[in-house]
């Protein structure tokens, strides 16, 4: 009944029985790796504003997806204690 | 327009618009008829893109890729967060990331015009908000959910503020807040309809398919408010309630 939770995203987490198959957690922390390798290439070749900016934006994505790999992580090690 | 060293690239506004649309619909598709990890995949791709584009993008359309970049975000969420707890514990674990990107993309355009929406109020604000009450009860009919246990009342407590704050009013600042604000500037006075087609592309997802024209339409009158009023608040406060009405309240009263 919500965009973050549909009904497709429900039957695929039934289907998997509640779990998330792996192969959509690696393109999360794929897309994670690749940003935070972005920032870092953009800090040491730009200028100082430009960097700040560039580091605002990518941010957008950076800073969800870190929160949204914690929180991945936290579950499998609960899964595996 | 593109801007990289010497060279300049002058691409139409609504062209870049459209194109990032039709692939973000693309990708929804993609996820909907064939797999989540292709969607997934499509989604990471325009994501991607549409942050690199914003680092060489200037004028209105760097703020509209922004909040463009917010729709993949969401979906991509959607599908890689998913653990073995209750439905209803979901609507947290996704809306918060998504909140905290809300947040960073509205540092990252910075328009005065953007926080003014916010903070705008005026009495015209409560009767938009209580729309949220009926709205609910419609959405209750059309999908007719199941009636959540929630066991102790601490627990309804917890259950009706993750739907309010992580589903109603977070995609009342998504689609509404950033991402109309910043179409005003590409797309005009289109900008309810821009936000209003994304809107309904992220529900393509939901059943049964008379909710999802439903909630689109929703989408569209609050846009158009959001548009006339100035002000985010009335309809974020009855998204809120909607969303709590058609999963916590209705099915409980009715069901």
């Amino acid at each position: 009944m919500s965009s973050t939770l549909t009904d497709a995203t429900r039957e695929l987490l039934r289907a998997r029985g509640g779990d998330v198959p792996l192969q959509l957690d690696i393109i999360l922390v794929v897309l994670l790796l690749v940003l935070l390798v972005e920032g870092e290439i953009l800090r040491a070749y730009l200028g100082a504003q430009r960097a700040r900016t560039s580091m605002r934006v990518l941010q957008v994505a950076a800073a969800p997806l870190v929160v949204a790999f914690g929180l991945v992580i936290a579950a499998r090690w609960i899964e595996l204690s | 327009m593109l801007r990289y060293g010497g060279w300049t690239w002058r691409i139409p506004g609504t062209l870049s618009t459209g194109a990032y649309v039709l692939a973000i619909a693309g990708a929804e598709v993609l996820g909907l008829a064939v797999d989540a990890r292709v969607g997934a995949i499509g989604h990471a791709v325009v994501l991607f893109a549409l942050l690199n584009h914003r680092l060489l993008a200037r004028g209105p359309l760097a703020d509209v890729l922004v909040a463009l970049a917010l729709v993949p975000l969401l979906r991509l969420l959607s599908v890689t967060i998913g653990f073995d707890v209750s439905e209803i514990y979901q609507y947290g674990l996704v809306g918060a990331p998504l909140l905290l990107g809300i947040a960073a993309a509205a540092r990252a355009i910075d328009s005065p015009a953007l926080w003014a929406n916010l903070r705008s109020w005026s009495w015209l604000q409560l009767p938009v908000a209580l729309s949220g009450v009926p709205l609910g009860l419609c959405a209750y009919l059309i999908a007719r959910p199941d009636p959540i246990d929630e066991g102790t009342w601490r627990r309804t407590v917890a259950v009706i503020a993750l739907v309010f704050v992580f589903s109603g009013v977070t995609e009342e600042l998504l689609f509404r807040w950033i991402l109309q604000q910043s179409l005003v500037g590409v797309l005009g006075a289109a900008a309810p309809l821009g936000s209003s087609l994304l809107f309904a592309l992220v529900y393509l997802g939901t059943r049964p398919a008379t909710f999802a024209v439903f909630i689109a339409a929703v989408g569209l009158a609050f846009g158009v408010v959001v548009a006339r009023t100035r002000s985010v608040l009335g309809v974020a406060i009855a998204h809120g309630l909607l969303m709590v009405g058609a999963v916590v309240l209705w099915p409980d009263l009715l069901g």
